[in-house]
């Protein structure tokens, strides 16, 4: 196993290389164009979403490039047949994929920070640096489980990309829903895992743990929406390690079956959006319609989507839509 | 020794194997046959433990094979369409297989310069023929106790099927066991010395490529009078009978000599005995059961 680590962190040293240069120059010119801005208003003007969306773009893209093995049979052939099992195979991708994950971020992070402090100096005072950067590497950590997680749900790539678009937005959107109908603050960004990353890092921004008082600008709600996301992240890494165990090659390419993907999502989607569409226009009704016949034809690969799972949309259309006129 | 004993595997409703019995003696080299579908890839693959069977056992020097790693570091499975990262080329090909093999490094560069294959070229560049003769060269250097190859030959030009044939002959004298599954039959004729036909979910035969073929026989012979031919009137059963004018083909089981008296009986214009090979063997085995028949077809 050891050797194998070895070689796959060599194989993955070129990508981390790049994705460091080029999440650094992005960060860098993100700081820079935003000068003006920080001159006038300090810490408050940190550009801190540039850094949430590399650090989240990156926790995406990396497990998906590690764990495509999975999705092409001619890949599982050969790393199901080497003398490994298949989590320990599993086990080095994923550490592996965290390692370049991690490193391309450190340098990003703080290539751009330096850069701050040393344009800006006394203006960021309040910025804890550090304590920023380690408090971001947890969401990204919880990014890259659940990615990994659902990505592997699905038994082909572009499944796997479509299931983690779609649940990455899912428990937002159900929380949205849910706020439609009790009339209560908004808290639906929270609820995703990108949400909840920003928030972290806008909490950190604030000079935090040098003044306790800050912590008031967090909500219990949002609390409640990071917590669950986080604990969604361990239990998304602990079911992919055991999933692996009990996975069948034959499915690879198969029609992608798992409940955490089409079979669940498209009804839940149909619903929440044909709700939440109908509230504003009749014209998004009719998308939404659309959208879900022609996301159902990606998951069937036919546009023949089936009575059975026709019935099963068209109902969560239609008690969407009903739902809308209660509200 | 590889053995299944009771080996069921199915794809949704499609059953692949209901009970398949397999032995492959070590030091062995043993062609895989079949028709097209009847789940040679799938047992390669079960033998070297990419899938898992739904019933029976499937073990190697006695041990499970699925997900284990002692019995999986003794075995190398080529499959018809090897994968390779797009920007391998022969070199990072070798290094991948170094970090799970303990591979022969003069051997690997042997086979690549016999087989005059470009060091620095990506492979994804190489020919379907060039391709598999790298990964023919890692086979080879892997020391592996087990080789399985699927459509072994597929693509490969005369002259590197002679070496391909050489290699494994190599093997087979330094103790390796190799299974080869592949449809042609006349190159595996040259270097097998058992075979397992599968056919219809399960092994039809299995055993030693010698045994085999002495079970089975092929006479043509004529009759002076005119009266329609029937299989009945052959005092043993036949396979397959096919009659062109006067001449009249069987394709039977059992001794050769017995049925040649007992046709002789007959009194028929001449009786003579067709040398069978393995492809002839495996024609009249797979049609007799009614694959791709036109005269049952009708």
């Amino acid at each position: 196993m050891k050797k194998y680590f070895v070689y796959e962190l060599k194989k993955s040293l070129f990508v981390m290389c790049i994705l460091a240069v080029l999440t650094a120059a992005i960060y860098e010119v993100s700081i820079l164009t935003s000068a003006e801005d920080i001159l006038e208003w300090g810490s408050r003007r940190m550009p801190t979403d540039s850094i949430v969306a590399i650090g989240g773009a990156l926790s995406v893209i990396i497990p998906i490039w590690k764990l495509e093995y999975l999705m092409k049979k001619r890949s599982v052939d050969l790393y199901y047949s080497l003398p490994l099992s298949h989590t320990c195979i599993l086990a080095v991708k994923f550490s592996v994929g965290l390692i370049v994950l991690f490193s391309s971020f450190t340098v990003a992070y703080w290539v751009g920070s330096f850069t701050a402090m040393a344009t800006f100096g006394a203006l960021l005072n309040n910025v804890n640096f550090v304590l920023m950067y380690f408090a971001m590497l947890i969401p990204m950590a919880v990014i890259y489980s659940m990615t990994s997680f659902i990505f592997t749900r699905a038994n082909r790539f572009v499944d796997g990309i479509a299931f983690v678009i779609m649940t990455g937005m899912s428990l937002g959107t159900v929380v949205e829903v849910i706020s439609q109908f009790m009339g209560v603050y908004r808290v639906t960004l929270f609820f995703t895992p990108f949400g909840a990353m920003s928030l972290i890092s806008w909490y950190f921004l604030g000079n935090f743990f040098k003044n306790i008082s800050s912590a008031v600008d967090v909500s219990f709600m949002q609390w409640v929406g990071m917590i669950t996301v986080a604990l969604l992240g361990i239990a998304a890494a602990i079911g992919l390690f055991f999933s692996e165990r009990v996975a069948k090659a034959e499915n690879c390419e198969q029609l992608s079956e798992s409940y955490f993907g089409y079979k669940t999502m498209i009804p839940l989607y149909t619903f929440s959006l044909a709700l939440l569409g109908t509230l504003n226009s009749y014209l998004l009704t009719v998308l939404v319609a659309g959208a879900a016949y022609a996301v159902s034809t990606l998951y069937k690969r036919t546009a023949k989507i089936g009575w059975k799972f026709g019935v099963k949309v068209g109902i969560a259309f239609i008690v969407g839509v009903g739902f809308s006129f209660m509200i | 020794m590889i053995k299944t004993e009771g080996l069921r595997k199915s794809f949704d409703k499609h059953t692949v194997f209901d009970g398949a019995d397999i032995t492959v003696e070590d030091g062995s080299v043993c062609g895989l046959i079949g028709i097209n579908g009847a789940g040679k890839s799938t047992l390669l693959r079960i033998l070297s433990g990419v899938m898992r069977q739904d019933g029976g056992n499937v073990s190697i020097d006695g041990m499970p094979v699925y997900d284990n790693r002692a019995v999986k570091s003794n075995v190398f499975f080529l499959p018809d369409d090897p994968y390779y990262d797009s920007n391998f080329n022969v070199k990072r090909l070798r290094e991948l297989y170094e970090a799970f093999y303990d591979l022969d490094k003069e051997k690997y560069e042997k086979y690549i310069k016999l087989f005059h294959l470009p060091v620095d070229k990506p492979i994804r560049n190489f020919s379907k023929g060039m391709r598999r003769q790298a990964f023919i060269a890692v086979a080879f250097a892997c020391k592996a106790k087990y080789i399985f190859l699927d459509e072994a030959f597929d693509g490969l030009d005369p002259l590197c099927r002679m070496e391909f044939k050489r290699g494994i002959i190599e093997c087979k004298e330094r103790g390796t066991t190799v299974v080869i599954s592949s449809h042609s039959l006349r190159e595996l004729e040259d270097i097998c010395d058992s075979f397992i036909l599968i056919d219809r979910s399960t092994v039809k035969q299995c055993g030693a490529l010698v045994d085999a073929l002495e079970k089975i026989f092929k006479l043509q012979f004529a009759f002076g009078d005119d009266q329609e031919f029937t299989r009945e009137r052959l005092p043993f059963e036949v396979l397959r009978l096919s009659k062109i004018g006067k001449v009249i083909t069987v394709v039977a089981h059992g001794n050769s000599n017995d049925a040649i008296e007992r046709i002789k009986e007959l009194s028929p214009l001449f009786v003579e005995e067709i040398q069978m090979d393995f492809e002839d063997m495996f024609i009249e085995e797979v049609q007799s059961r009614g694959y791709l028949d036109y005269d049952k077809g009708e």
